[in-house]
């Protein structure tokens, strides 16, 4: 039972999901519809989106904390600059996520430095860059494009969210791009022992440079989604994003330490973080009651997937 | 020969022309300090605008020194001495604490300097604070949804940050309109983290949950409730928000579609009223310690409410642009200036 339990973590975690979808139905019966569903989906692709960017760097031995900075940014041009084209303003959002992404790759992978401080300071970078541009473009008449509005908030049939649409296609690429295509493999490979990477002919710093721009395009991918849900873009839009994301990853399997983990027990991750959100926003509990159920569920999440899969 | 003679001439008289300007302005001139410690947010980029377009129209402040960066009180208090180093005559502060930041204050007002909080207060008595009544935020919008279910039905109150003061003043006054109408039940009371996606996740997880909600009070993180009816295809409820130009145009446009709601003032322009009156004491006038701002609220359902609106909506800007941008008598600026963010 353990080995067969080992070989499928992933099952333990939709297990997981499916008990913490039944504590809803428990506390507030009748909740559990499919409209909630599709509201559960709907929020969980962006994270998902993001969460899949950070799953490629903690491959790597990496990680990313520009990701809400990037996903705010790329959501803030496009409304920004929507009056003057919606395409333009979508690639200028998407381009800011490619740029960011380029520099933290080159400067993790050529320059050496440090993942944590690398991202940290390229986050703040685009945050303070952004703030100065809002003064900028105060006037500049912001909107946010239908088809993105459509696709952060609309459904098909009235039940499936638009967003799955892109997030599913993305998942397929990120699963079989990890496991069957060789810039896939090389990600495990890199994080498990650089050196032998390199003494191989691995030209790792190539590996890591397109890991970081894939991160960044995908947070920017995610903060389109995120503005077409809120239909208005803030300076802060996707902050609330960039914990949930990393936990994400790592509640579905993946290593902080590098070349084990995949995107599958992520998409499970978004969904127990997103489905737990719910739990507590339906919860009648004082909010500080509420903060430690989060924590203390998040933990026992973690030791029952280690005790069952290790 | 001639025309050198003269070129001197002319130079030394503009230098004296310029001199003279100077030395005669010299004594009026004030340098302003800005502390602030919250950015990337559009409210304090504004309060900010409000500051710099006040001392561009009072003509008497020379340089607006801003220091603008995120922290918590040490690193506010660290500001605070840089300005006082500077030889800032007055210091406008948003501050990130009631007592933390008194004794820097104390030193600032031993060397004359006026000191005043806006938006929030500080508990020095050397300080001048200038602020909106958040306890009155709280009840008037509360006590206008209240009336305007008819004193009964069901409401979740969209609070923002546990613990911080402007969320529990507001809650103050949430709860004393509350005990009037007996008949109100509040169905969930979720906190927003003033999150423009977690407020808009939690209403709609509310909404898909089921729960009869009948209206919703939030704390400024307005927009994505009409927004979550809108796109669920659901009738919109009674909604209460803030001055938020976004949530106006919500207001404005969609109240043919059965949207009741109301704006609640909370100006950005208390950076600016702030200044005007640290120029005020600058110059020996007498001025209140303590200046608490009354909000104003702007309903879509009676025809004033809605002239306002319309009055104070303005498409091109910011959809969260407070759009009260003055804050008479204080505020002296072209509304022009503000959303330019131009300074002395």
């Amino acid at each position: 039972m353990r080995r067969w339990l080992r070989e499928r973590a992933i099952v333990v975690l939709v297990l997981l999901l499916v008990a913490l979808v039944g504590g809803i139905a428990a506390v507030r019966p009748g909740t559990v519809t499919a409209d909630w569903i599709a509201n559960t989906l709907l929020f969980a692709a962006p994270l998902g989106l993001m969460a899949g960017g950070e799953t490629l760097l903690l491959l790597t031995g990496g990680i990313d904390l520009s990701v809400a900075s990037i996903a705010t940014g790329a959501a803030y041009l496009l409304a920004a600059n929507a009056a003057h084209g919606e395409m333009a303003a979508l690639a200028l959002g998407l381009g800011l996520g490619l740029l960011v992404g380029l520099l933290n790759g080159i400067g993790v992978a050529v320059f050496q430095v440090q993942p944590l401080v690398m991202t940290l300071g390229t986050g703040l970078m685009t945050e303070g860059v952004l703030v100065v541009y809002s003064q900028k473009i105060i006037a500049n008449q912001p909107h946010v494009p239908q088809f993105v509005v459509a696709l952060g908030s609309g459904r098909v049939f009235g039940v499936v969210p638009i967003d799955l649409f892109l997030w599913l296609p993305v998942a397929a690429l990120l699963m079989l791009g990890l496991s069957r295509s060789g810039f896939g493999r090389l990600l495990y490979a890199v994080g498990d022992n650089p050196l032998a990477c390199r003494m191989a002919g691995v030209r790792v710093w190539r590996v890591l440079v397109g890991a970081y721009a894939g991160c960044g395009l995908l947070a920017a991918v995610a903060g389109i989604v995120l503005v077409g849900t809120t239909n208005a873009a803030d300076l802060s839009l996707a902050n609330v994003y960039l914990l949930p994301a990393i936990a994400a990853a790592i509640i579905g399997g993946t290593s902080i330490f590098g070349g084990r983990g995949g995107y599958a027990g992520t998409i499970v991750g978004a969904l127990i973080l997103t489905v737990l959100d719910s739990l507590l926003t339906l919860l009648d509990a004082p909010e500080p009651v509420k903060q430690i159920l989060y924590g203390a569920i998040i933990l026992l999440l973690a030791a029952a997937y280690t005790r069952l899969t290790d | 020969m001639q025309k050198r003679v003269l070129l001197a001439a002319l130079l030394a008289a503009t230098a004296l022309a310029g001199f003279g300007r100077h030395a005669g302005a010299a004594d009026k001139t004030y340098i302003v300090g800005v502390s602030n410690t919250l950015i990337g947010n559009g409210w304090r980029e504004e309060m900010i605008c409000s500051i710099k377009a006040q001392a561009k129209a009072s003509g008497i402040v020379s340089k607006v020194i801003l220091a603008n960066r995120n922290g918590g009180p040490p690193e506010q208090i660290a500001d605070l001495r840089n300005l006082i180093s500077a030889g800032a005559n007055a210091i406008i502060v948003n501050p990130s604490s009631r007592d933390a930041l008194n004794p820097v204050i104390k030193q600032a007002a031993a060397k004359g300097i006026v000191v005043v909080a806006v938006d929030q207060a500080v508990s020095a008595p050397e300080a001048y604070v200038l602020s909106n009544d958040q306890v009155a935020y709280g009840q008037r919008g509360a006590t206008w949804l209240f009336e305007h279910l008819h004193g009964k039905g069901n409401v979740v109150e969209m609070r923002g940050i546990d613990g911080v003061p402007a969320d529990s003043d507001r809650h103050e006054g949430f709860m004393a309109a509350l005990k009037a109408y007996p008949d109100i039940k509040v169905v969930a009371m979720p906190f927003t983290g003033w999150a423009l996606n977690t407020a808009s996740k939690q209403i709609r997880d509310l909404i898909a949950s089921g729960k009869q909600i009948d209206g919703v009070w939030t704390s400024g993180i307005d927009m994505v409730v009409p927004e979550a009816y809108q796109t669920a295809q659901k009738p919109f409820v009674a909604t209460v928000g803030a001055d938020n130009n976004g949530f106006i145009g919500q207001l404005i446009d969609w109240k043919a579609k059965g949207l009741a709601g109301v704006a609640v003032t909370n100006p950005a322009a208390v950076g600016g009223a702030g200044l005007a009156v640290a120029l005020d004491v600058l110059q020996h006038k007498d001025r209140p310690h303590l200046i608490k701002l009354t909000p104003e609220v702007w309903d879509n359902t009676t025809d004033a409410g809605m002239a306002k609106l319309t009055s104070v909506h303005e498409q091109k800007l910011d959809p969260f642009y407070s759009v009260a941008t003055q804050v008479k008598p204080y505020t002296t600026y072209s509304t022009a200036d503000v959303v330019a963010c131009a300074g002395p």
